[in-house]
């Protein structure tokens, strides 16, 4: 399933996952990602695997989706792009976002890294502390009295 | 799901974090590291910060106790909130977050339900505000506005929408912020007003005006001209919905040289007040009206507003009157709101004395 552009004017780079899966890419699509940017720097043949030690292999597939549509200049406008940012992370199931998250981290993806964290926020938005526990599966690791008090300590809680 | 098949296969160097799950396939959301939690927490709004984020888990409430989460405080409201219209709940909450900032505010966007003595006491607590943006008829007068700005000499960016403000007090604010570099006036006036008060306060006052914001403004090409004038270093200018603009001259070919410009028929869809409070169908508040005001320009400006009569969005909404109530030129603000103060005196005490008489004849009778 290795991805392939015919583009002759960028070098290609091999990207290995962390199971093996190996993807072909262009110069340009993986310079998106500061950290690969800083391996190819270091590296003396370019044409061996460079290993993405924590990323899978579809996980990756899915971030070098969104680096190839990123290293594409000018073929379409700021609003089509954010049409198009806003679709690609909308069809993400949430544990594709948590690993997408840990991936735009590791990978140095400053604009993966913004979308999917505005993704998540956006999840976050309007929910209360109940809502919010159940939707990403988090425990309540407070005591009933230290929740209490939190609640307490806000100085307009005693007027609502 | 794609993920999860992954997730099993081996790993030659596998994430420690993750490996505690690996069997479960189900990641736990506390495991991501800190920094990306905090940068999550930080794109949420003010109220739910405080209300909910921080009540859900140690964690969370160890990154929301942090001052850096605060560098930005946005208190846009929920329309629940202006429904109960509980100002001083709102603006408790509001000068909370600014204490837990200490001193490091440097964005703050307030909305309808702030008032005069709390913008100056967030003022007071955060000299270096940079960013200062008000919306939906937040309830702060000219005049304290005016004082708030006057005691912010970092400011480089102040943003009205839906707020009205006279355009001398614009234009105070552009002379008492010399690092002013971008300004926002986006406002909805009926279609056929045409007036450039606004604009003319802005060249006159903000000459090193980076980027300028005027959605919905009334201004003629006089106006738009005036501005480029005084406005030189413009690398963002974005008039969209200025129907009185004609850009087929030269004027067209001055905009097109900056290097970000929007002309008045550009979609309003990544507006981001556009949408707000738009969805719920009382209009009993001005935002919602404003709301449904600018909702109806961007139909106009698809072509589907055509044939209809414009008029009839603004029965809830009592347009503007600054041009008929500007100051002289030259005037000393205080000295202005001094002399209609005086003038709305005269009047009351002259409405008593016409009361007085008619009951007096009314007893005497």
């Amino acid at each position: 399933m290795a991805s392939t552009s015919t583009s002759t004017l960028s070098r290609k780079l091999i990207l290995k996952s962390s199971d093996g899966e190996k993807f072909e890419v262009d110069e340009n699509v993986a310079m998106q990602s500061q950290t690969i940017k800083h391996m190819i720097e270091d590296l003396d043949d370019i044409n061996s695997p460079i290993p993405v030690s924590i990323v899978t292999g579809t996980i990756l597939s899915k971030v070098i989706e969104y680096c190839k549509k990123h290293a594409t200049e000018d073929s379409d406008s700021d609003e089509q792009l954010k049409q198009w940012d806003k679709e690609y992370a909308n069809n993400m199931d949430l544990n594709t976002l948590y690993y997408l998250l840990l991936a735009a981290n590791y990978m140095e993806i400053k604009g993966l890294l913004e979308l999917i964290t505005q993704c998540v926020a956006d999840m976050i938005k309007g929910k209360s502390p109940e809502e919010i526990r159940a939707h990403f599966n988090i425990k309540n690791d407070f005591t009933p009295q230290e929740e209490a008090n939190i609640r307490n300590e806000n100085p307009w809680a005693f007027e609502n | 799901m794609p993920s999860d098949s992954s997730l099993s296969s081996p790993k030659p160097n596998p994430n420690k974090r993750i490996s505690q799950n690996k069997d479960m396939n189900i990641p736990n959301w506390l495991d991501l590291p800190e920094e990306i939690w905090f940068i999550i927490l930080s794109k949420v709004n003010t109220i739910d910060i405080i209300e909910s984020v921080e009540i859900v888990c140690r964690l969370f409430r160890n990154i929301c106790k942090q001052p850096s989460m605060y560098d930005v405080i946005d208190m846009t409201l929920p329309d629940e909130y202006i429904d109960d219209d509980n100002p001083d709940y709102v603006n408790s909450m509001t000068l909370f977050a600014v204490d837990r900032s200490s001193g490091n505010l440097v964005d703050i966007y307030l909305e309808i339900l702030c008032d005069d003595e709390t913008l100056i006491d967030i003022v007071e607590r955060s000299r270096n505000l940079k960013h200062l943006r008000l919306g939906h008829h937040v309830d702060i007068s000219d005049r304290e506005l005016v004082e708030a700005v006057k005691r912010l000499p970092m400011l480089e960016e102040v943003e009205l929408n839906f707020c009205c403000f006279y355009d001398k007090t614009i234009e105070i604010v552009g002379r008492a912020c010399p690092s002013l570099k971008s300004f926002s006036v986006n406002n909805v006036w009926p279609k056929n007003y045409k007036g450039n008060y606004e604009v003319m306060a802005i060249a006159r006052s903000m000459p090193n005006l980076r980027s300028l914001q005027l959605i919905g403004n009334s201004m003629t090409n006089e106006g738009l001209e005036a501005i480029l004038d005084g406005c030189p270093l413009l690398e963002s200018l974005d008039i969209r919905a200025c129907f009185h603009i004609d850009l087929s001259g030269d004027l067209g070919k001055r905009c097109e040289q900056i290097k970000h410009f929007r002309p008045p028929s550009a979609s309003l869809e990544h507006f981001r007040h556009q949408a707000c409070k738009c969805n719920s169908h009382k209009t009993h508040t001005p935002s919602v009206a404003a709301g449904h005001l600018i909702y109806f320009i961007d139909n106009e400006v698809n072509g589907h507003g055509d044939g209809e009569d414009p008029e009839y969005v603004f029965d809830d909404y009592s347009v503007p009157s600054s041009p008929s109530y500007s100051p002289r030129p030259g005037m000393d603000y205080d000295e202005w709101i001094d002399s209609l103060m005086n003038l709305l005196l005269i009047f009351s005490s002259f409405v008593a004395l016409l009361v007085r008489q008619q009951c007096l004849q009314f007893v005497l009778e």
